[in-house]
């Protein structure tokens, strides 16, 4: 990961090495986490979240010489996954508000995640994140991975997500007490 | 239960979740034309040329205070000179004025 970090940030200020490869290799490291932060706010729209990624992917794409090169990589890759994702929100509130006969897609509405397939949960507790996350909103959801997945500080998920670091921070903290919360509940059960 | 096993559990969901993302046919955008080195290229034209502006503006300003002071002096003396000139044109008139006249009077 800094690897291609350290590469891209030679290529874009001395033109060294060649583009499609290290383009290839950001497809390859970023595709899975940016199509499951989408999923994360998208759930049970597998085809829409596969053209998501695509597009984030295209943007990344055609806009890798504008990236700034001091700024981090994941950052500036999930910035353009949200705000693609935001936008592709309002299009569909749009649509559906002008059609009347579908529910608008609320950001923070408690929604159903999809059913993880059975083979993944591997342990009672793996069983009680799960059912825990499918509670969660779509954007508690989004910071959860990108702090505990992605490793992402507080102040640039706000940035990404564009709000507020102590918002982020509160939620965090909420979360991670609520889920404690649960586990000790099961385990008195 | 402490924050950290908390914080693996986590983690650990969104690894089985990653892991499960299915494999996206890598697009090939063959038909978008490669992003130009242009930006970059414009970037460093810019840097050099406030970079030599910033070295000018740094190594002039002595020499055109002492400039401009100079030309202050050479306007004075060209100034000081023009009035001398024209007070030297009205003597000069004023003297044939007097000489037509004193001839005037003589001839009559």
């Amino acid at each position: 990961m800094e690897d291609i970090q350290r590469r891209l940030r030679t290529f874009i200020l001395t033109g060294r090495g060649s583009q499609e490869e290290l383009f290839e290799e950001i497809y390859r490291s970023f595709t899975g986490r940016v199509r499951l932060y989408i999923q994360l706010r998208l759930p049970g729209r597998p085809d829409q979240c596969d053209d998501l990624t695509q597009t984030v992917f295209y943007k990344v794409y055609t806009r890798l010489s504008r990236y700034n090169p001091f700024y981090s990589l994941s950052t500036w890759i999930f910035s353009i996954a949200h705000n693609t994702l935001v936008d592709h929100i309002r299009t569909e509130r749009r649509t559906s508000a002008r059609q009347m006969d579908e529910p608008a897609l609320i950001d923070n509405a408690v929604s159903h995640y999809g059913e993880p397939p059975e083979q993944l949960i591997e342990s009672e507790a793996a069983a009680i994140v799960s059912n825990f996350m499918e509670q969660l909103s779509g954007q508690d959801r989004q910071i959860v991975f990108l702090r505990f997945y992605e490793g992402i500080p507080v102040e640039r998920i706000g940035r990404i997500m564009d709000i507020p670091a102590g918002t982020v921070k509160y939620r965090i903290y909420s979360i991670r007490r609520r889920l404690k919360r649960r586990m000790e509940e099961e385990n008195e059960d | 239960m402490k924050t950290e096993d908390i914080d693996t559990m986590l983690y650990d969901y969104f690894d089985r979740s990653v892991r499960q993302q299915p494999e996206l046919i890598h697009p090939r955008f063959a038909s978008v034309p490669a992003p130009s080195r242009e930006p970059v290229i414009l970037f460093g034209l810019k840097f050099a040329a406030a970079l030599m502006l910033t070295v000018l503006f740094l190594s002039l300003p002595a020499d055109m205070m002492q400039r401009s002071a100079l030309g202050e002096k050479v306007d004075k003396v060209i100034a000081s000179q023009e009035l001398k000139d024209d007070f030297n044109n009205l003597l000069r008139k004023a003297e044939e004025l007097l000489s037509l006249d004193i001839a005037r009077k003589g001839g009559r």
